[in-house]
């Protein structure tokens, strides 16, 4: 079974909420330097994925971790390929510079093509920078392949693959037949950190590095469909009251009497 | 024995084992303000740079460009100097290798062995972003909250420093008679955070003395600033010293803890009577109780030795051989013997000190220890220094400072 | 030039459903913008009573056979054709899961461009601006589209009910039925939800890493009883087990409009806030005075909630028995 993972590099968000700063004029994040890039977590979840379905099958696996961004990138790949990941492929083209996810879908819908016979094809939910969560579903209809989105448990047999995904009011499993898309959310539970033994097998394992021709895309033909208008940080909007008494206690019984003075207890 | 998954790491392209890492706390924009040392998982006697504790008592300084620095002695001597940074390292340099450890590493041990609390753990990582943000808007912690904290460990490290000999300096200023005090004052200023004494005292329950703002300084006594090892120095493990640990100039004072190690130095006056540095008379100072009317400075440290591996936390250990490992160091001078009991002090054998034993940087130890009978066993580990001092030099004080107590293993063997 | 708004809401949901109701205030609102009309796509066994829509704001129901819950093959299928026969501009869904999975496939099927997560969709000249949160909520993007159709899913809470239009009686179209053959649907559990459910309490109570474990969701219970709420959580504690996933509020999980949310042990992280920030009294209760959730509450309590919330309780019980003593 051949599996592809979609990941993306990312500013780590752990440490974002501090530092991101936007330059206006350009629509752009301003970063203070040095600031860590990382595998947006989701995808980190999608690779667990992979990697479960490979500790529970006695079938030939391959995983191939697939990237479009920048040199730097690079890194995301690495760190793919030492979590477990067996080869990787890298989308490098100036051309996708500012891609949007219209392009970025069809890009990397190119690269699973040249890839071969992919069986099953995961990503994150959405990048921990855009937060849209389109790219990977973008791949499944280009390519013509049945997704489920936010699973969180994927189990892959050789010809259909089982889905189990959180909802509002429950859970639900679907079946799918091979080859499919799975794009898996924060449900999925714990991942594992690379361990010195795969970083250093991760050295020798290829990584391939393909540009815009050679996936056969004409930039000029694909162009980005979203024009990004304005880009902000937004205002926050509260004065906080503070409920000040001595104890916990005193504060605790103190805000009930402020919420009742202020009728903002609806009635039921 | 199951192979233990070794964490790996990116490092100059090629994979490598995890680095040691700091635990640090940061303001905002991620600039280290504080920190602590994985000193269990240190190889061998040097800590990395990265990897060095930081403790700072004020506001961390605006870094100042070398070009930009002097450095002005003067005071009670016959020839002033102002020295730029090129002119100081002019004079004979000279480098010491010595460990730095804060005056209240491991402050918690002192209730646990005097007061029956519970023991705290040398892998607590306390979060040290969140006490730098509470000090930026001068919050303190509650009583509540420090009972709910282990104290402070881990604040040591092993360091190389490069500099010039302080004694070099004051020969060539020439101390009048009857200077007694050399007053080191750093660039760093700010109003002392109450909260560190909270955390040093484990409660909130005694008022802090609020001097305002103020400049960082100490007043060392003569002898101690004519101690040749006793340095200013611009350098650490083979390059320039770091802006977090003081650059361009800090202080080097072998055997005394951190709080002497003046960072950002600036100024170095010579005294006749020791000028009231609150750092030496408020803060840093031994004492019975807060009304103590006897509250000297801390100096020299006692005899430390401490146990790295196996802690609380590995047990329960398989039967068969087992290193008991760790570090001993003193701050009189070097490391003699270290023995370590494996019957709760019953019986004692020599554990073996592994070359080098330098004066003022801590050994690495170790004991084989056949671990044949399962059991609850209970490891101890003492050192005695070149003077003849063991342990525990330093009783319980107010402060809590200058733990050097038999901290014991208790570990179970199945 | 005219252009028409398409609205697929969730399956099973009709004109009285207040996620429906708020995407027909926006579509409305870009159709007069649009100079066009406004139509929805219905899903199920059997057409809909047209006069069941009828003063809603809808100008055509697209209705697409379906026995059971549709899949989300189906879903796609019958939304394109929806859209294709409408010659719709913009597509607006709810952002839900079934929204958020159907928009991306919708929008590149239909050759068209895609927006998630929106909290504001307008109509500018030739081009659609979507307005959403990004980088986990710390920031805003707004998107400029050309009108070749644009899909968005809208959150839940921004738009008020539309008011009624009279007497419009919508036109029926029907699109026949669409099949699903690479995907079934094999499981579908439901959990019974404790009182209110989440999107439609008045008043939440949620609890965040804060609470240290599980049993801090008890104490939250009985504070939410009190108040005639429901508990949420943000994600953390459903990661870590300590209540079930389906709690969770926020870029992941749930956006809820409550009048009165209570945030208990939440660091207020942008992530967790994208899912709440548009209640209308946010309350913040945890022991670290610098959390972020103060920024955005407008009352905050410092202190261990172990402690406040049992005071918090006692004292709502004793002023809710004065008052209705009083009554």
């Amino acid at each position: 079974m051949h599996i592809a993972v979609l990941v993306k590099q990312v500013p780590n968000p752990e440490s974002l909420a501090a530092v991101l700063r936007i330059d206006e004029a350009v629509c752009k994040i301003v970063l203070p330097p040095g600031h860590p890039m990382v595998m947006s977590p989701f995808d980190e979840q999608a690779l667990e994925a992979a990697l479960r379905i490979r500790d529970q099958s006695a079938a030939q696996m391959r995983i191939s971790a697939v990237t479009l961004g920048p040199e730097s990138a690079r890194a995301a790949l690495k760190q793919a390929l030492a979590l477990g990941a067996d080869d990787a492929v890298h989308v490098l083209d100036a051309a996708f510079d500012s891609a949007d996810s219209y392009l970025t879908a069809h890009a990397l819908a190119a690269a699973l093509r040249r890839l071969g016979t992919v069986d099953l094809v995961l990503a994150g939910r959405q990048a921990a920078d855009w937060d849209a969560g389109v790219v990977a579903l973008g791949v499944a209809e280009i390519l013509d392949l049945p997704s489920v989105a936010f699973a969180c448990a994927v189990q892959a047999s050789s010809e259909s693959v089982r889905v189990e995904r959180v909802l509002p009011d429950g859970y639900e499993t679907f079946e799918l037949a091979m080859p499919a898309l799975v794009t898996v959310s924060n449900e999925l539970g714990e991942v594992r950190k690379p361990n010195l033994r795969e970083t250093m097998r991760a050295a020798r394992k290829p990584v391939a590095s393909w540009n815009a021709a050679e996936l056969g895309l004409d930039a000029r033909e694909l162009r980005a469909r979203r024009k990004l208008a304005r880009l902000y940080l937004p205002q926050k909007r509260a004065q906080c009251e503070w409920i000040e008494a001595e104890t916990a206690a005193a504060r605790g019984a103190l805000l009930a009497q402020r919420l009742h003075a202020e009728r903002l207890i609806p009635k039921p | 024995m199951s192979k233990r998954e070794i964490e790996g790491d990116w490092v100059m392209g090629w994979p490598d084992r995890k680095r040691l890492e700091l635990n640090a706390g940061k303001d905002a924009e991620g600039r280290v303000l504080s920190g602590r040392t994985p000193i269990l998982d240190q190889e061998g006697l040097i800590t990395p740079t990265d990897s060095s504790y930081v403790v700072t008592q004020l506001d961390m300084p605006e870094p100042v460009h070398p070009d930009d620095w002097t450095l002005t002695l003067g005071g009670e001597v016959e020839r002033p100097l102002r020295l730029s940074l090129d002119e100081l390292r002019n004079f004979p340099g000279r480098s010491v290798r010595a460990v730095t450890e804060c005056a209240g590493n491991d402050e918690g041990f002192f209730d646990y062995q005097a007061r029956g609390m519970p023991k705290p753990s040398r892998r607590y990582v306390p979060d040290l972003s969140r006490r730098a943000a509470m000090k930026a808007d001068r919050g303190t912690p509650g009583n509540e909250e420090l009972r709910g904290e282990m104290g402070n460990t881990c604040a040591m490290s092993g360091g190389e420093f490069t500099g010039v000999s302080l004694a070099e300096l004051l020969a060539h200023a020439g101390p009048k008679v009857g200077a007694q005090w050399v007053w080191l004052e750093g660039f760093d200023r700010g109003r002392p955070d109450p909260a560190v004494q909270y955390r040093s005292m484990g409660h909130a329950d005694v008022a802090i003395d609020d001097p305002g703002v103020i400049h960082y300084d100490k007043a060392l006594p003569l002898a101690k600033a004519l101690d040749p090892d006793t340095l200013l120095a611009w350098a650490q493990n083979g390059e320039w010293l770091l802006h977090v640990h003081g650059a361009p100039v800090r202080c080097i004072v072998p055997g005394w803890s951190g709080n002497w190690w003046v960072k950002w130095l600036s100024r170095i006056e010579v005294t006749r009577e020791m000028p009231p540095c609150y750092h030496q008379t408020k803060y840093f100072v031994y004492g019975a109780t807060p009304d103590d009317p006897q509250k000297p400075m801390l100096t020299a440290m006692g005899v430390r030795c401490i146990i790295t591996a196996p802690l609380d936390e590995d047990s329960p250990l398989e039967r068969g051989t087992h290193a008991i490992r760790g570090l001993a160091w003193s701050g009189m001078g070097r490391i003699e013997r270290v023995e370590v009991s494996v019957d709760g002090g019953a019986s004692w054998r020599d554990a073996h000190i592994e070359a080098p034993r330098e004066r003022w940087l801590w050994v690495r130890w170790s004991y084989l220890w056949e671990a044949n009978a399962p059991g609850a066993y209970r490891l101890l580990a003492r050192a005695t220094d070149e003077k003849g001092r063991v342990q525990p030099q330093t009783p319980w004080n107010y402060q809590r400072k200058h733990f050097d107590g038999i901290v014991p293993s208790d570990v179970v063997v199945v | 030039m005219s252009a028409d708004i398409l609205i697929v809401p969730e399956f099973g949901q009709d004109a009285s459903s207040p996620v429906v109701c708020e995407l027909i205030t926006l579509a409305r609102r870009l159709a007069q913008s649009a100079h066009g009309r406004v139509g929805v796509l219905v899903l199920g066994a059997a057409a809909p009573e047209p006069d069941a829509w009828a003063g809603s704001g809808v100008d055509c129901i697209y209705f697409a056979r379906s026995s059971g819950l549709p899949l989300p093959e189906m879903l796609v299928a019958a939304a394109t054709e929806a859209a294709r026969r409408a010659a719709s501009a913009i597509v607006l869904l709810p952002h839900t899961t079934a929204g958020a999975e159907l928009a991306p496939r919708l929008a590149f099927r239909l050759d068209g461009a895609v927006a998630s997560g929106c909290v504001d969709v307008s109509v500018e000249a030739d081009s659609v601006r979507c307005t959403r949160p990004c980088y986990g909520g710390l920031a805003r993007e707004v998107d400029e589209f050309a009108l070749a159709p644009v899909v968005a899913t809208v959150r839940a809470g921004i738009f008020e009910r539309a008011p009624a239009h009279a007497g419009r009686r919508p036109e029926l179209i029907d699109l026949g039925s669409f099949e699903a053959t690479r995907a079934r649907r094999i499981d579908r559990r439901t959990e019974a939800a404790a009182g209110a459910r989440l999107e439609d309490a008045a008043v939440i109570v949620a609890g965040g890493r804060g609470l240290g474990g599980a049993e801090g969701f008890d104490l939250l219970a009985k504070l939410a009883r009190e108040l005639g709420g429901a508990v949420g959580a943000s994600r953390v504690p459903c990661d870590l087990g300590w209540c079930p996933h389906s709690w969770q509020i926020g870029l992941t999980g749930k956006t809820v409009t409550p009048e009165l949310y209570v945030a208990v042990g939440i660091s207020g992280a942008g992530h967790h806030m994208a899912g709440c920030g548009n209640a209308k009294t946010i309350v913040a209760i945890n022991s670290d005075p610098e959390a972020a959730i103060f920024q955005d509450a407008r009352f905050g309590v410092v202190g261990d909630y172990r402690e406040v919330v049992p005071a918090l309780i006692a004292q709502l019980r004793s002023l809710n028995d004065a008052s209705s003593r009083k009554s």
